[in-house]
């Protein structure tokens, strides 16, 4: 089936448009709005929309622009035949379809030339043309109708999506179905029989094995083949436990077996242990004995030893007193002497001491009277030289008092002449001069007027003047001649300014030094340096009185008197007091000094003779302490030796008491004894020695181990054995040998049954396995002629080893998969292809479904692209051309349209320009 | 199985001798109750059938030669059941210890229980369990008084390494005078290999014992010995001059070649004279071994030819005697069976495991599809996935392939063949649902 040529009028932007198809490749380009879109869908509504259709479909096909009612004229071939459609959409009742069948192409035939159906004939016969479905009209006919030969007719926008929805729309999935059912040889799908075996399969696999991912091949608990697992393990379980009981009875029987020699060997050995334990006790027993004896030996040759000594002691210490005492009273004779000399000695010595303490109080007395003497004449002579003193202090006290009297005279002077000080002066005098200067400068400036003659009054600043005198004013004044209203003159003297600041100087100036002279009580300039001179005078005058004064001595001088007089008076009472109320005074000072040193020569001899005597006392006392101490010391030692000459005499009483005579036989005696007991102990040493009792101990030690060691090992293999026996008692209830075959034969039958299991599942198994894969395998072969005509368009695009796959299951194509060599050799879904890519794989899939779809209409079915490659780079634009070419090159109808149709410049099309339209004022196109 | 005898100065005895009536077996291989309760009580009613033999024979006395009970521990139960039997057998039994109810210190002779019931129940059961000689004197039955004199060999632990025998090549025969000297003993012996051992490694099975329990018979003196009564072998067999083994009276397991169990040895002896022996049937259930070879290429070897060797094997040997219900079967299947046959082949092991007392079947069959049942799967036209799994299966059937496990590929080939046969009616129901 192939497009001739349409016609198109009162069509949206069209009024009258007619387009011509090229049998292969048709290019439609023109600018946005040109109408391209619309001429497609124009045909598409020849082919599939009946011409009553009415409502939104029909309105939005009505023109704007052009009156009259859309109409579509289409010429195209099928079976050989060239079919006109021509389809007026009214929306009412003038609506009509008309199908007229042409002269072949060829113009050959011609039999069904000239055959015309109209209205409902005609649209029942266009569809059994296309072997299209009636969609009918009426409510949502603008959707039904856009599905038709959806996957040969992309409309714009529709190029990315997934191609396999249009082809399992109800009517193309059939077709093609019916079409892969018969092309290339024939692909069969499964079978019923198929199904149902391969379900069964799935469902017995199902039931042995999970189906989680997670958990593949784990076998299901309750499935056969799990519980044959299950059963085994208990099966095994229960062997081992019963094994295990089985085995304890042997051990027990084992344990018996080995525990009675054990027992016996045990009691054989202990009676061996014990008879030699006995020996070596007894013999323990003597070795003791023996023990007791030395020990009693021992102490008997011990107190032999003792008394022996104690005898030979006691006589040497007899002799040793004797001795001692006969040496110490030999001594104390010459001692008896030096004591008795010392005695004498001392006695004289006491009387020396007594002469010399008596020379020494006369010395004392006079030297008493000596210092009295001396001590009066002092105070005579003190007392002389203050009263001469005293006169030379009261003259000078005299010459200031006459002094002092003259500066208080000078000061009442001076205090009647104003205080003016040298500074004062000079600042009233440049005060003075200030004024004056102030005082020239003012009479400088000012005017003077003088009246010489007037006959009328004359007033000059509100004063009368009189005729000749003059007056001098020194601010601006008026001149008034004759009376108020007459003649008046302003005088305005000097320079104006000038002189009012001059007379404000003057005036400061004089108030200055007015002020100033008025606040030192002064008449003027003069009064204040007379004042000065007279104040300097008086001053230096009232200065030599008080340096007068100071050079007498001042204030001092008259303390001085008084102090003196008052020392006079002390001087008096005490010489009063020591000389009973007498007051005799020498004749003079020099006289008193004289009697003074006669008295002092006095007092120094009484010293001397003080200090002779006072040696000669303590020389004779140090003698007789010297003397005293000898003799203590001398009576001390005799009476130490004394003392111990009694003690040795008592010692050798009381020893001589004690050991009596004949001491030589007894010691002699002992001796014996003493060496007898020695022999005896010795002897028994020996005896002990035979004994080796050390090695009886290590002996009864060892037996003692020995023996705990056997009894532990025979009360060890006693209760093994008593346990062994209470194991192999039996309440007789069950057999263990009995359980234990059961056991082995369950684990046996159990062992066999897992394996019919397990051969079972495996087998289900690989026939699962097989059957997903042969299924694919089936599927994969069916969709091979449309998936292999995929393959040859995208070999175009992306070069050899492109492959697409598309999975056919339940009736339905789905999956539809891509993978590229060298693109990682991964497969990508559809849905994860880029846009371009999408409506690349979706244009190739669509004209692979065309292809096989065209063998049942004469090997040609148009495939329309709008505007299909937007989202597709310059360098697929131009290798889709090579795949679109090669879609024309096996019988294609290709149309494509294009904004950009320099886009497709090589693909060798047909071109139709619509030139862009100027009309347009409504919608964009399509 | 009878030597002549031939009386001379001294008057002959006799007695039965049997072993290994192994009471309180379990059969726990056996998992259906009832036919584990059959086989079990079948071995107390084989003493009753013992006594049949004793008065038929007119027997003095009973000869157990050890394995009197199954199991070192029985339960009491077992105990009880058992002396009842020997109680009613009339005549003094005589049992040593074997290896599966050894004596030795605390062994189930000496429970308190045993004890007990024995004094109870059967005061003329008389256990040996000391290797020393025992004198019997046997009561007068009106032929005189008579004495044997017994040398027993008990197994005082279940393996014993060194010849329970040995104390009688030292024994002084001077002091037993002219009564007949009969030894018991329980093991193999040096002329004859392990004891009853199965084929299978199950629980019949003596495991562990070889070179243990071993008699040297030809190292006793066997001028001072009349008889040697000897247990443990199932089958009765004469195992040397004078010595023999009575075999189990009630068969208990699958026999070897050439054995025949399910007797006892009724035994005439006197000094000095070679005894006469003869074998008395008492077993009463068949314990039968076939091997069967399929060829999944040959009809006349397919499954219903097992059907057919059981059916024979298993009838009634005489009226009265049990069928198949009185049988255990022991069968090897081998060869190759097909996909179809396979299926029949299930279905007849199905009805044969329900007949018999057990079926111990080793099924060793491979699968081996036909060409038409290859065909069949692999090429079908409207089933494209059945017929690609399949075409796979054979293929790596066919390949053998180092690793695969083939016997899972047979299988998966065996449930392919019935989805596909049992499935197509589901299948086409469900497809008309659709």
């Amino acid at each position: 089936m192939k497009l001739i040529s349409v016609t198109i009028k009162n069509y949206r932007v069209h009024k009258d448009t007619s387009v011509s198809f090229d049998a292969a490749r048709t290019l439609v380009g023109g600018p946005n709005e040109a109408g391209k879109s619309t001429i497609v869908e124009a045909v598409h509504h020849a082919l599939f929309l009946r011409s009553r259709a009415t409502g939104a479909v029909q309105k939005a096909m009505l023109s704007e622009l052009h009156a009259g009612h859309p109409t579509v004229e289409l010429r195209f071939e099928s079976g050989g035949r060239v079919y006109e459609i021509t389809k007026v959409f009214s929306g009412g009742s003038s609506a009509s379809t008309i199908l007229k069948e042409l002269p072949a192409v060829g113009g050959a035939g011609g039999a069904g030339g000239g055959r015309t159906l109209r209205d409902e004939e005609a649209e029942q016969k266009i569809h059994e043309i296309l072997q299209a479905e009636d969609v009918g009209g009426g409510r949502g006919v603008e959707n039904r109708i856009r599905s038709q030969w959806s996957h040969l007719w992309i409309w714009q926008g529709a190029a990315t999506e997934d191609p396999l929805a249009h082809a399992n729309a109800d009517r193309h999935g059939q077709l093609l179905r019916e079409r892969l059912a018969r092309v290339d040889g024939g692909g069969v799908l499964e079978s019923a029989l198929d199904a149902a075996a391969a379900r069964d399969v799935a469902a017995r696999h199902a039931e042995t094995y999970s189906e989680k991912t997670k958990d593949k091949d784990k076998v299901r608990p309750n499935s056969p083949l799990g519980l044959a697992n299950s059963e085994l393990e208990r099966a095994e379980a229960e062997h081992a436990g019963a094994a295990a009981a089985v085995e304890a009875l042997d051990e027990a029987v084992r344990t018996i077996d080995a525990a009675t020699p054990t027992i016996a060997a045990c009691e054989a050995q202990l009676a061996d242990a014990r008879a030699e334990m006995d020996a070596v006790r007894a013999r323990q027993r003597q070795a003791a004995d023996l023990g007791v004896r030395i020990a009693q030996e021992e102490s008997a040759a011990v107190a032999a030893e003792a008394a022996h000594a104690e005898a030979v002691r006691a006589d040497a210490e007899i002799v040793a007193c004797h001795r001692e005492i006969a040496e110490r009273e030999a001594k104390m004779a010459p001692a008896l002497k030096a004591l008795a000399d010392l005695e004498a000695e001392e006695r004289a010595c006491g009387a020396r001491c007594d002469a010399a303490a008596r020379e020494m109080a006369d010395a004392g007395r006079l030297q008493t009277a000596a210092a009295t003497a001396f001590g009066l004449l002092d105070l005579h002579e003190k007392h002389e030289t203050l009263l001469a003193d005293r006169e030379g202090i009261a003259g000078r006290c005299a010459r200031i008092a006459e002094q002092r009297d003259r500066a208080r005279t000078l000061e009442a002077d001076l205090a009647t002449i104003p205080a003016v000080t040298e500074a004062q002066v000079i600042e009233l005098s440049r005060l003075d001069r200030a004024r004056e200067s102030a005082d020239a400068t003012l009479q400088a400036i000012a005017t003077r007027v003088e009246v010489t003659q007037s006959t009328a009054l004359v007033m000059l600043g509100g004063a009368e003047c009189e005729i000749g005198s003059a007056v001098t004013i020194t601010a601006p004044s008026e001149l008034v001649v004759g009376g108020p209203g007459a003649t008046t003159v302003r005088i305005t003297p000097g320079g104006g300014r000038t002189l009012a600041e001059a007379t404000q100087r003057f005036e400061e100036a004089r108030a200055a030094i007015e002020a100033a002279l008025a606040a030192r009580g002064l008449e003027s300039v003069e009064a204040a340096r007379a004042a000065r001179a007279r104040r300097q005078s008086l001053e230096a005058d009232i200065h030599a009185a008080n340096v007068a004064i100071e050079g007498l001595g001042g204030d001092e001088a008259e303390a001085s008197l008084a102090a003196c007089d008052g020392k006079i008076a002390e001087l008096a009472a005490e010489i009063r007091r020591r000389s009973g109320g007498q007051l005799a005074r020498p004749a003079n000072l020099a006289a008193a000094q004289a009697a003074l040193a006669t008295a002092e020569r006095d007092l120094t001899a009484a010293g001397e003779a003080v200090t002779t005597a006072s040696a000669a006392v303590t020389a004779a006392r140090d003698r007789l302490d010297t003397v005293m101490t000898k003799r203590h010391e001398a009576g001390d030692r005799l009476r130490v030796t004394r003392t111990e000459v009694e003690a040795l005499r008592t010692k050798a009483a009381v020893l001589e008491e004690r050991h009596g005579t004949g001491r030589a036989p007894r010691i002699a005696a002992l001796d014996d004894t003493r060496s007898q007991a020695a022999a005896r102990l010795q002897a028994s040493h020996r005896e002990l020695q035979r004994l080796s009792p050390d090695a009886l101990e290590l002996d009864r030690q060892r037996l003692d181990r020995s023996i705990t060691n056997l009894q532990a090992a025979k009360q060890d293999a006693e209760t093994k054995r008593t346990l062994a026996r209470a194991r192999l008692e039996r309440e007789g209830t069950i057999d263990p040998c009995e359980d234990l075959a059961r056991a082995a034969a369950r684990r046996r039958i159990a062992a066999a049954e897992q394996a019919r299991a397990a051969r079972e599942a495996d087998a289900i198994r690989l026939l699962a396995s097989l059957f997903g894969e042969k299924k694919r395998e089936v599927e994969s072969r069916f969709v091979a002629p449309l998936t292999g005509r995929v393959r040859d368009y995208l070999e175009r695009l992306y070069g050899d080893g492109t492959s697409v796959n598309v999975e056919h299951d339940g009736g339905r194509f789905s999956r539809l998969t891509l993978s590229r060599r060298g693109v990682g050799d991964a497969t990508f879904e559809f849905s994860q292809l880029s846009a371009g890519a999408k409506e690349q794989v979706a244009a190739a899939f669509r004209l692979a479904m065309a292809e096989v779809l065209a063998e049942d209409y004469d090997g040609s079915l148009p495939v329309v692209f709008d505007d299909a490659f937007v989202n597709s780079d310059t360098d697929r634009q131009r290798a889709l051309q090579r795949l679109l070419d090669l879609a024309a090159s096996r019988g294609l109808q290709v149309i494509v349209l294009a904004c950009r149709p320099e886009n497709y410049a090589t693909l060798g099309a047909a071109i139709v320009s619509l030139d862009a339209n100027p009309y347009v004022g409504g919608e964009a196109e399509g | 199985m009878t030597n002549t005898f031939r009386p001379k100065s001294h008057q002959p005895i006799t007695f039965i001798h049997t072993a290994d009536w192994q009471l309180g077996k379990p059969f726990a291989s056996i998992t259906d109750p009832l036919k584990r309760g059959r086989l079990q009580q079948e071995r107390y009613e084989v003493v009753r059938r013992i006594g049949a033999v004793v008065r038929d024979r007119q027997a003095s006395f009973v000869i157990v030669a050890g394995d009197l009970f199954d199991s070192p521990t029985p339960t009491n139960d077992t105990i009880s059941a058992a002396l009842g039997a020997i109680a009613e057998l009339g005549v003094p039994v005589f049992a040593i210890p074997g290896n599966h109810d050894h004596g030795g210190p605390d062994s189930l002779w000496e429970q308190p229980f045993f004890k007990r019931e024995r004094a109870r129940l059967t005061p003329d059961f008389h256990l040996l369990d000391s290797r020393v000689p025992t004198n019997v004197a046997l009561r007068d039955r009106g032929d005189g008084p008579k004495n044997i004199v017994l040398l027993p060999c008990p197994l005082l632990r279940r393996h014993e390494a060194d010849d329970p025998t040995v104390w009688i090549r030292e024994l002084d025969f001077g002091d037993f005078g002219e009564s007949p000297r009969i030894v018991i003993a329980h093991g193999s012996t040096t002329s004859f290999g392990g004891g009853g051992a199965s084929r299978r490694d199950d629980d019949e099975d003596d495991a562990g014992r070889t070179g243990t329990n071993t008699i040297s018979l030809d190292r006793l003196s066997l001028d001072e010995i009349d008889y040697i009564a000897i247990g443990d072998w199932h089958g009765f067999t004469a195992a040397g001059t004078k010595a023999w083994y009575s075999g189990t009276p009630e068969i208990d397991r699958f026999p070897k070649d050439g054995q025949e169990p399910g007797h006892v040895a009724c035994v005439t002896a006197a000094r000095g004279a070679a005894p006469t022996v003869t074998a008395v049937r008492t077993g009463r259930f068949r314990w039968l071994a076939r091997q069967v070879a399929l060829d999944a290429m040959n009809d006349g070897h397919g499954p219903t030819h097992v059907d057919d060797v059981l059916t024979q094997a298993t009838e009634a040997q005489s009226p009265g005697e049990p069928g198949f219900d009185g049988c255990l079967a022991d069968v090897q299947l081998t060869g190759t069976v097909s996909l179809a046959g396979r299926v029949e082949l299930d279905r007849v092991i199905e009805s044969w495991q329900a007949r018999l007392l057990r079926l111990d079947l080793a099924d060793d069959v491979r699968i081996a599809p036909t060409p038409d049942e290859i065909h069949d799967l692999t090429v079908r036209p409207d089933d494209p996935i059945i017929a690609r799994v399949a075409t796979e299966l054979v293929r790596r059937l066919e390949a053998g392939e180092a690793g695969a496990d083939l016997e899972v590929v047979r299988h998966a080939l065996h449930i392919l063949h019935g989805l596909a046969h049992t499935t197509t009616n589901a299948a086409s129901t469900g497809a008309a649902n659709a």
